[in-house]
């Protein structure tokens, strides 16, 4: 290697390891009370009763990990590369199983359940320009993936819903699908025959303008059999990027990040894009499908008096039936964001050294300019119901990110 | 070495791996005061049921005629159009309930007797209510979603209980006749002051009479609704607001027979569904609600007229002159809105709910009588006493000349009576009224104008088993799915 003089540094690395999680709350190998409260003779009376079931065989859970990656510095220490692959199985996955209703409880915990976690990162660090003026650029990035390997003998899927969507998990795919019925289109006068009766496969009820459902097992029917899992709420890759310039005493730094691919479900919508009356919405819903039953309702006089087109633009939805399970609440959650851009100043050290500080800097930062995405809610970044769970990626009125203006000094003395 | 080995036998006292300070169920359920916790917890699951939006007093009012079908989103998953399927929040939380009530009275049933009690009276009380509450869930089970798997006897782990098949809606229902049974012998006729709301024996007893009635068993029925009648403790108030008034809960002067109790000063056990009576936008200008509800549900226009002309009970139940954002022109229901103790929050009233009352207990004598002797005198004068109340006049000779015509003004006042009360949907289902009722219901313009009248069919007397439950035991063997699903 000494004589492949662009290179001064390669690592090769490599790590195996096992780890176990023991973060899982205390005594669940024991049936537990709880305390659950009832009234009588006006008083609050307290109660108890088994708050889950004991399950002596629990331990905890193992994750093997293993680590592949490299790190290089070439052209005189001007470019650093690292890159770095994983792949961790976690087996004996502390997890809820499922069980019967029938039991007076809904799940317990079981070592079960096997899940993989792969993906690489990258980290590179140039120094472009390092003279006077100096520019050095820094970008990482990383990509995640996961996948259910086994979920126990008993279960096969696992379907959950919260406020009007369902997620499912399932061995061979990830942890926490979106689960919705796909719609294609929506119904149109010609889908009906004269009597009202449906000449497509509807769900019972719906009418001209609610979304044309596509019946996945084409039985004829629509119904629950016809979801299938839909999108990733991991994106294919997440990166930042860094510029740092400086001149002289002057420094500016601009930070973007982003995401590309990934989605999000956005069941937040119900209340701000579901055109419900009474209720402040998204414009587009002031172009909704109006059933002819309902038109002697709406004021068209409103349309001619203030100009405003109310016919339908083919994309908003009949509000009657209206609903959050299906394809059409799931964006794509790609953006990119301008995270941060700070210019600071420092003193030169001969002004100082006569007011006996070593070192001053100003500096004015902005913290989130600006997101560049088509997603339509207030940010993509978001998964409203945490981490852990089996219902990741949705946006359930995730607060809007704000803009931070700070202007500050640094001072040493 | 040699220290380490005599140290060792030492360790073993000192190092328990049982925690002293938690509690399990290893040192429960071993005496008197236990089984007292064990039996509240129960009580306290009845009362998750009666929650203001996803319990089964709201659904089973927004699936009959009592309210209207499509004007407010009454978050009924589908059951007021007929459209709802086996993923519905509602139906799954009243699955899930009844089998946690049937857990943990099962949990008293097959220990309480090993214990030995200061006071054995007091075992027998435990015994009857835990009796009585697994009867009732078995009798709900088997009325909402038809045969359910019997779980008796034994705390089953959940590899046992995957395989014990749903049982007939028959062989529900016996069960819970049984478990009434048993619960009627050992209950008391009345509870003292501290105990006020518990069941009683005349609680079961109508309990009991009214699953005969579902059955289509009135000679079955007749003696258990007879023993209340002649108790000589209940009464009907009065004046009908007196019925439903926290003023007075629990008394069976008025009309109180079987409650699910709660109480305000926000303790926590405070009752949810009046709130649901009034529309989000309320203004609260006559005290009814504090906010009123987005999941607030209308009394239909259908229900309005089905009223006599000077029913006293549509005074008193319902008002066409709330104001509030969406109100005006509207009917809402005002049965649950009358308090003495004001509310501090939409989640604090003081008001008990019905799950019994005393005319429920004579309509439906009246109408065993009237089943299996035909328009009796004594019949006649039970339905003339809950007309009487609502200031209506005796029932005409025509009404009660003859066994068909009885029954269909007993019908009649079973609507007026108990409207939003969560009886409409099982009289109807019972009767074999629910298909021609409720297509015509559907039918009228103000109620989808007969867009949904369709989803009207006879599968539906039954609601699905919820997905989560047929996910679970992924064998259809042993847990199938209802017809029509």
């Amino acid at each position: 290697m000494k004589n492949v003089k662009w290179v001064n540094l390669l690592k090769l690395r490599s790590s195996l390891g096992t780890s176990g999680n023991d973060r899982i709350g205390d005594y669940f190998y024991l049936s537990q009370l709880g305390t659950f409260y009832s009234a009588f003779g006006g008083t609050k009376q307290i109660g108890a009763a088994a708050s889950n079931i004991a399950n002596p065989d629990l331990k905890w859970e193992e994750t093997h990990s293993f680590d592949v990656g490299f790190d290089l510095s070439a052209l005189h220490n001007r470019v650093q590369f690292n890159f770095d692959y994983y792949r961790n199985d976690t087996k004996n996955l502390l997890f809820n199983v499922p069980v019967p209703y029938t039991t007076g409880f809904e799940s317990t915990l079981t070592n079960i359940g096997k899940v993989r976690n792969s993906g690489w990162e990258v980290d590179l660090t140039t120094h472009n320009i390092d003279r006077k003026f100096k520019w050095t650029t820094s970008l990482n990035l990383s990509h995640n993936s996961n996948e259910v390997l086994e979920m126990g003998t008993n279960t096969k899927q696992i379907i959950s819903s919260i406020n009007g969507g369902q997620f499912i998990t399932k061995v061979g795919g990830q942890v926490s699908q979106f689960y919705i019925l796909p719609a294609n289109g929506f119904l149109a006068p010609s889908d009906f025959d004269a009597s009202g009766k449906a000449l497509v496969p509807i769900l019972a009820g719906e009418e001209v303008g609610n979304y044309k459902y596509v019946d996945t097992n084409k039985d004829g029917k629509i119904n629950s059999s016809d979801f299938v899992p839909y999108g990733s709420n991991l994106p294919k890759l997440t990166w930042g990027l860094t510029n740092r310039v400086n001149y002289k005493n002057f420094e500016l730094s601009v930070l973007l990040q982003g995401q590309m691919g990934g989605d999000i479900y956005f069941l937040g919508a119900r209340h701000i894009d579901a055109g419900f009356p009474g209720r402040t919405s998204y414009s587009r819903w002031v172009r909704t499908y109006k059933p002819d039953y309902l038109k002697p309702a709406i004021p068209t006089e409103y349309n001619s008096a203030h100009g405003i087109d109310m016919s339908w633009d083919g994309k908003t939805q009949n509000t009657f039936n209206f609903a959050d399970d299906t394809n059409s609440r799931v964006y794509d959650a790609t953006y990119v964001r301008i995270k941060n851009i700070t210019l600071s100043y420092n003193m030169p050290s001969k002004l100082l050294k006569k007011i006996k500080v070593e070192r001053l800097k100003i500096y004015g930062s902005i913290d989130n300019v600006h997101t560049f995405s088509t997603y339509p809610g207030f940010t993509p970044e978001t998964s409203s119901y945490g981490n852990g769970t089996t219902q990741l990626g949705v946006d359930y009125s995730t607060y809007p990110l704000s803009r931070r203006f700070t202007l500050g000094v640094n001072f040493t003395f | 070495m040699c220290i380490t080995g005599l140290l060792l036998p030492g360790c073993k006292g000192y190092l328990n791996p049982n925690p002293e300070s938690l509690y399990t169920t290893k040192t429960f359920y071993t005496s008197q005061s236990d089984f007292k916790l064990a039996i509240s917890a129960v009580y306290a699951k009845q009362q998750d049921l009666y929650d203001g939006q996803s319990g089964m007093l709201h659904f089973l009012i927004a699936r009959s005629d009592d309210s209207n079908a499509v004007n407010t989103n009454t978050y009924s998953d589908g059951a007021d159009t007929f459209t709802d399927t086996s993923i519905g929040l509602c139906t799954t939380n009243v699955w899930q309930s009844m089998y946690v009530i049937i857990a943990r009275c099962n949990s008293i049933l097959i220990r309480i007797d090993k214990v030995q009690f200061d006071d054995a009276t007091a075992k027998d009380y435990i015994k009857g209510e835990a009796f009585a509450m697994r009867a009732w869930a078995y009798d709900n089970l088997g009325k909402f979603f038809g045969g359910a798997p019997l779980i008796v006897d034994a705390e089953y782990t959940a590899a046992e209980i995957y395989s014990i098949k749903r049982s007939t809606q028959d062989e529900t229902f016996a069960q819970a006749i049984s478990d009434y049974k048993a619960a009627i012998t050992t209950l008391p006729a009345k509870w003292g002051s501290t105990d006020a709301g518990r069941i009683t024996k005349y609680a079961a007893d109508a309990a009991l009479g009214r699953l005969y009635m579902f059955m289509n068993q009135p000679a079955n029925a007749k003696p258990y609704l007879e023993e209340v009648i002649n108790s000589g403790i209940y009464s009907l108030a009065a004046n009908f607001e007196d019925c439903f008034t926290d003023a007075f809960d629990n008394n069976v002067a008025k009309d109180r027979v079987w409650e699910v109790q709660y109480i305000g000063g926000l303790s926590g056990e405070g009752q949810t569904f009046s709130e649901m009576c009034m529309p989000e936008g309320y203004s609260g200008s006559e005290g009814y609600a504090l906010r009123g509800s987005s999941a607030a549900l209308q009394v239909s226009t259908d229900m309005v007229s089905a009223y006599e002309t000077g029913d006293y009970r549509q005074t008193i139940a319902t008002s066409n002159q709330i104001k509030g954002t969406g109100a005006a022109g509207y009917t809402w229901c005002t049965k649950f809105s009358r308090h003495s103790y004001q509310p501090q929050s939409a989640t604090d009233w003081a008001n008990n709910l019905p799950i019994i009352r005393y005319s429920d207990v004579l309509l439906m004598s009246a109408e065993a009588i009237n089943a299996t002797e035909g328009p009796s005198a004594k019949a006649v004068a039970y339905v003339n006493a809950v007309r009487s109340r609502a200031k209506l006049p005796d029932l005409t000779s025509i009404q009660s000349a003859s066994a068909a015509t009885l029954l269909t003004a007993i019908k009649k006042e079973r609507r007026s009576e108990f409207m939003f009360e969560g009886l409409r949907w099982f009289d109807l289902v019972r009767w074999g009224d629910f298909v021609p009722v409720m297509t015509n219901f559907l039918n009228e313009s103000d109620e989808g104008n007969g867009r949904y009248s369709i989803n009207v069919q006879a599968f539906r007397s039954l609601f699905a088993i919820p997905q989560g439950e047929i996910d679970r035991y992924v064998n259809p063997s042993v847990m199938w799915q209802n017809p029509g699903y």
